[in-house]
């Protein structure tokens, strides 16, 4: 069985609308007009033992409140979800004893004190005995280095080293699975990649199971193996990331450095996307032809100078289904 | 666990200094003027309404005590977590959320009352002299029903907190708790001095309970019988809140309703 599964869950909202002007408002004091807001219908999916999964989706997707019902803040409106057997709205203490979370919006620590003095609390929380509170806070320290700022109050902290305390916090008790929402926002690009660089190295060393909502591509392609995508609360694809790439990235981008200047290329399956005189790039659905192909034949036809293949990045197929919907216009 | 959570909260308590002294001047401050009060009250005379001076002094600094014991932030805490959503950061904690938010509170207080209120009450004691209980059994029944006392605000306290769940919105709560306790628990006036109809009511509440009640055990206002009585009906309280906490806990799960990403 699965690790996580996840069965026909719904989950609605009541959401009361706020109508403008003052009348209105003292009416809103007897009567409220609300509605039903769907934040996830009817999703499916079940994750195993060790999966790297990326959650993504735009604003107001629903990913986080898929996260919530998974880690056991909120009940699902209808359907039901197990995560290692239990389930997690009702099992609340059991299940959070296994997990770690990490909201990147939301702080563990105490403000005013140092950040060790947070993990010794939260030694004592999860029951963590000494070697392994002791093994695996050395090994974050480290990975993480936080070293400079062990000892420092965390409100004099930068939201970066905040961030990787409490990342720390949610892997220290060696949990079976980590929900990760957003863990790098905010953050500049030298810290996201010590986080990343973190969660992999986690994932290979302990088998962690992580389930990561980001609005970074880059994130995904560097930590993830599968990705799942979610737009008004459906699930739009569920599956690995080269798949992903491949069904809707079926384009590439060839830049092509002619020997001169004035060359027209006639074909219609090549499509001229930019042209700087004797550099001029091309989009080609690789379903028509593939790469070695389209080269051989501009090579056949013309003398060139130079030749370079873009792979389209997750982050423009993402972009173009937020913008287009899932299925084209 | 929750031994940890107290110290870290009272150690947290040290990092603002300038705040602590100023405290520290507040309490002085309305201590000092209440006692002026009640001395000019008493000037001339050994007892009103058969309380004597120096009960009246003991009744001012324990229940200086015991306010710092009972201060709570509890419930406006629980509710700006409901209404800005950090709470669900509570509930995937692998504790007892409520006496994880009790543990907080009571360092707090350990250090406000070591800290803050103590030294203000030692003036006090300086100027108007401070009596301890005539007997120790006095002294023990005092220590028992004021215990019963904190767990019953507590209770009361906690109970407000979640009814943000519903109302989401926590002002009101510090109003209502504040107005309650001023009137019927006798924090700012014992009830000695109350009109008739008012102790009436307060006698069908549970708010004299907390602060009132364990202090005429303290000054030796009550027969042993009525102490033991008085301890009785804290029981009998804290069951009902327990019941009712209990009800509004297990309700307010299923309407939990996170907001903010």
């Amino acid at each position: 069985m699965a690790l996580i599964e996840v069965n026909n869950v719904s989950k609605d909202f009541l959401v009361y609308k706020r109508k403008r002007g003052f009348l209105n408002s003292l009416k809103s004091l007897i009567i409220r007009d609300f509605e039903i807001k769907n934040a996830a219908k009817d999703i499916n999916f079940s994750i195993d033992r060790g999966e790297l999964v990326g959650y993504i989706g735009a604003n107001g997707a629903g990913k986080s409140t898929t996260i919530k019902m998974l880690s056991g803040i909120l009940t699902p409106t209808e359907g039901n979800i197990t995560v290692d057997g239990r389930i997690p709205y009702q099992d609340r203490k059991e299940n959070a004893l296994r997990m770690g979370v990490v909201f990147g919006q939301r702080s563990h620590l105490f403000w005013d004190l140092p950040m060790v003095d947070t993990f010794d609390l939260y030694k004592k929380m999860y029951k963590i005995d000494d070697i392994t509170f002791k093994h695996n806070l050395e090994f974050f320290i480290e990975l993480l280095e936080m070293k400079e700022f062990l000892n420092r109050p965390v409100r004099q902290l930068s939201l970066g080293q905040k961030m990787r305390a409490n990342l720390a916090i949610a892997f220290l008790h060696d949990p079976e699975i980590v929900y990760l929402d957003e863990p790098t926002i905010g953050l500049d690009v030298l810290v996201k990649s010590k986080i990343r660089r973190f969660i992999k190295e986690v994932n290979r060393e302990k088998k962690t199971t992580l389930i990561l909502t980001t609005h970074d591509m880059d994130d995904i392609e560097e930590i993830c193996n599968r990705l799942i995508m979610i737009d008004e609360g459906k699930i739009l694809y569920d599956g690995s990331l080269t798949n992903f790439k491949t069904q809707f990235g079926n384009e590439y981008v060839l830049t092509i450095d002619f020997a001169e200047e004035n060359i027209k290329i006639t074909d219609s399956r090549f499509q001229l996307v930019k042209d700087q005189g004797k550099r001029k790039s091309f989009s080609i659905k690789r379903s028509v032809i593939n790469p070695s192909e389209a080269i051989t034949l501009i090579v056949r036809q013309h003398d060139i100078t130079d030749i370079k293949i873009n792979e389209v990045k997750v982050e423009d197929i993402v972009k173009n289904l937020y913008m287009e919907g899932f299925y084209g216009k | 666990m929750y031994f940890e959570l107290i110290k870290k909260s009272f150690m947290e308590k040290f990092t603002y200094r300038v705040n602590s002294y100023i405290f520290i001047l507040g309490t002085l401050l309305s201590l000092f003027i209440l006692m002026s009060v009640w001395s000019t009250l008493y000037r001339g005379r050994e007892e009103v309404n058969g309380v004597q001076f120096d009960d009246m002094v003991a009744y001012v600094i324990v229940n200086a005590i015991i306010g710092g014991l009972i201060y709570s932030e509890i419930h406006t805490n629980i509710g700006k977590r409901i209404v800005d959503g950090s709470i669900s950061l509570d509930f995937i904690k692998p504790v007892n959320f409520k006496a994880y938010m009790f543990s907080i509170q009571l360092g707090e207080n350990l250090f406000r009352i070591i800290f803050n209120i103590v030294p203000a009450c030692l003036f006090v004691i300086f100027i108007w002299g401070f009596t301890l209980p005539e007997t120790p059994h006095q002294m023990i029944l005092f220590l028992f029903a004021l215990i019963n006392g904190v767990i019953l605000f507590f209770y009361f306290n906690f109970i407000l907190g979640l009814l943000v769940f519903w109302f989401h919105s926590p002002f009101f709560v510090d109003w209502v708790t504040k107005a309650f306790f001023q009137l019927f628990a006798g924090t700012v006036v014992p009830l000695w001095f109350y009109p008739e109809f008012l102790y009436k009511i307060s006698l069908f509440l549970p708010f004299r309970l907390i602060t009132y009640e364990p202090i005429t055990i303290y000054v030796g206002q009550t027969s042993l019988a009525e102490s033991w009585w008085i301890i009785f009906q804290q029981f009998i309280w804290i069951i009902v809140f327990y019941l009712l906490n209990k009800w509004f806990w297990n309700k307010s799960q299923t309407i939990v309703n996170i907001h903010g990403g």
